[in-house]
């Protein structure tokens, strides 16, 4: 039996700082449950009717060996919408869903504006449960469907709270760049219909060299239960898993808007501030674009192209180039291209979004 | 001015110039691409574009201005496969102001040197301007003799 439950109950002060502040605006309800996938899979159906624009089914299990993949997508017609078959092994990518790789799946749907728009009526969603070598396997799941309802596809706002992990608020010029980082952040996002609305926290009990989401942290289960539902959590730490290979990485594409170990985004500062350790304005401007390039991963956005020139992305405006000079020529101005152009002294601006981009943006469950 | 001071602001000029005439070489330009993509590959990737690695890494942490994530990633390449090789310039890094970044790198990644490096690392941390960066992070060292040294104690 499904029983309702809300994110707002959950205690606070776990932590150590205040819960963050902003109100939900409720519109994005959640309903979640519990079941045995007894064959290795289970079907989750979505009542959608014309307020509803968007919705996400989240599947987490503790089931041991077993990970998750989303398999199907049915609309209330009868129609298979979308297959795992049509993602595995392509030179095209839409995200993780399809994949098996974590022991919680997310799937926002639609995902771009060619599956949309959502028509009223029960949509299904049928979720695997597989062993490494892909075999079907018993697990317990811990369902969760979210319908927002904004069916506005040109104008959203996104929630994020940016959380400083211990004492990093008290690095100079760190809160300072941050904050500049999210203006130039804000700016980027504008001309998109997409706005920023940012709540800052400091967290004295969040280690500085901040955990890789998705690698059972417990510190970041427990940050992600004290968001207030809608909104994207952004780590700052020192560091991303204690080294300086990393600037930042997402919970996922998309990334959950339930908690988990994955729900939140790791940012190191100091690998933005360089040599030095202080930011330059340039490096304040590259810092608000890693930030939008990292937050449109976790919206569900993928590279338009790999480094290696032989995979893209699934949207149908992003150019499809094979070689270095014509994907920078084509792609290279685009926010979610996969390295910075760079003359060993600046970089140039990265901060295009394409409709289709868009379109994922503000199908995201978190757009609201 | 001076002649003392003229030549002294003439050295400090000439340090802080950028070389006009320097130019990277085909494979110094491949790792510092290879370094500037967001999700790059790891340090043997990285390296085998060259082939002399730690000339190649060095070039990056000295020259690359941008994006800024290129030469810490080079530097971290540095500290984590040719400690031995690069310990001036490990160092250089934890002994001046104006490298805090490179040296807060090293602090960070203390502990996968082998010890006595660390040791002589954490020393020099302590005796010059990242001190105070250097006691806190000294103290969560999973290293003994190095956590040690952040209060004071050690050999």
């Amino acid at each position: 039996m499904r029983t309702c439950t809300t994110l707002l109950l959950i205690p606070a002060l776990i932590l150590g700082c205040n819960r963050a502040k902003t109100d939900p605006t409720g519109k994005l309800d959640l309903e979640s449950w519990s079941e045995t996938a007894r064959d290795g899979w289970a079907e989750v159906s979505v009542d959608i009717t014309d307020q509803h624009g968007a919705f996400m089914v989240s599947a987490q299990t503790e089931t041991e060996g077993v990970y998750l993949a989303v398999e199907e997508v049915w609309d209330p017609d009868g129609n298979l919408r979308m297959s795992w078959e049509d993602w595995y092994e392509m030179d095209e990518w839409i995200g993780e869903p399809f994949d098996p790789w974590y022991k919680d799946v997310y799937f926002n749907w639609p995902i771009r504006a060619e599956d949309g728009p959502l028509t009223p009526g029960t949509w299904s969603v049928v979720v695997g449960a597989v062993d490494d070598w892909w075999a079907y396997k018993k697990a317990e799941l811990d369902l969760t469907v979210q319908r927002k309802t904004d069916s506005d596809l040109d104008n959203a706002t996104v929630q994020a709270w940016v959380v400083y992990a211990k004492g990093i608020e008290k690095e100079d010029g760190v809160q300072e760049a941050v904050e500049g980082a999210v203006e130039e952040w804000t700016r980027i996002w504008a001309p998109y219909g997409l706005k920023l609305q940012v709540e800052y926290d400091g967290m004295r009990g969040l280690d500085p060299a901040v955990p890789v989401p998705g690698e059972d942290s417990e510190d970041l289960l427990t940050l992600s239960k004290r968001s207030n539902g809608e909104q994207i959590v952004l780590i700052i730490g020192e560091t991303v898993d204690g080294d300086e290979w990393t600037y930042g990485m997402a919970g996922g594409i998309p990334g959950p808007m339930v908690p988990s170990d994955r729900s939140a985004i790791a940012i190191s500062w100091l690998v933005h501030a360089g040599q030095d350790g202080t930011f330059t304005d340039d490096e304040v401007r590259v810092f608000g674009g890693s930030l939008a390039h990292e937050v449109g991963h976790y919206m569900g956005l993928c590279h338009p192209v790999e480094d290696g020139y032989e995979s893209w992305d699934a949207l149908g405006d992003t150019p499809t180039c094979s070689a270095q000079t014509s994907c920078e020529e084509d792609l290279g101005a685009n926010l979610m291209f996969p390295y910075s152009i760079c003359d060993w002294e600046t970089c140039s601006v990265q901060e295009t979004l394409t409709d289709d981009q868009v379109s994922v943006s503000q199908y995201y469950s978190g757009a609201l | 001015m001076s002649p003392i001071a003229h030549a002294l602001a003439l050295l400090v000029f000439i340090q802080q110039a950028p070389a006009e005439d320097w130019t990277p070489s085909a494979e110094q330009a491949a790792v510092y691409q290879a370094l500037s993509v967001r999700d790059a590959p790891d340090c043997a990737a990285v390296e085998a574009l060259a082939t002399d690695p730690l000339d190649a890494l060095r070039t990056v942490v000295e020259h690359a201005a941008m994006p800024p994530w290129a030469p810490m990633r080079a530097a971290h390449c540095m500290l984590t496969r040719h400690p031995d090789q690069a310990r001036d310039d490990l160092l250089s890094w934890v002994g001046q102001a104006k490298t805090r970044g490179l040296g807060l790198l090293v602090l960070s990644e203390l502990d996968t040197l082998a010890e006595p490096l660390a040791l002589e690392i954490a020393g020099a941390a302590l005796a010059g301007p990242l001190a105070d960066d250097a006691r806190p992070r000294l103290a969560d060292s999973a290293v003994p003799s190095v956590k040690a040294l952040a209060t004071g104690g050690g050999d």
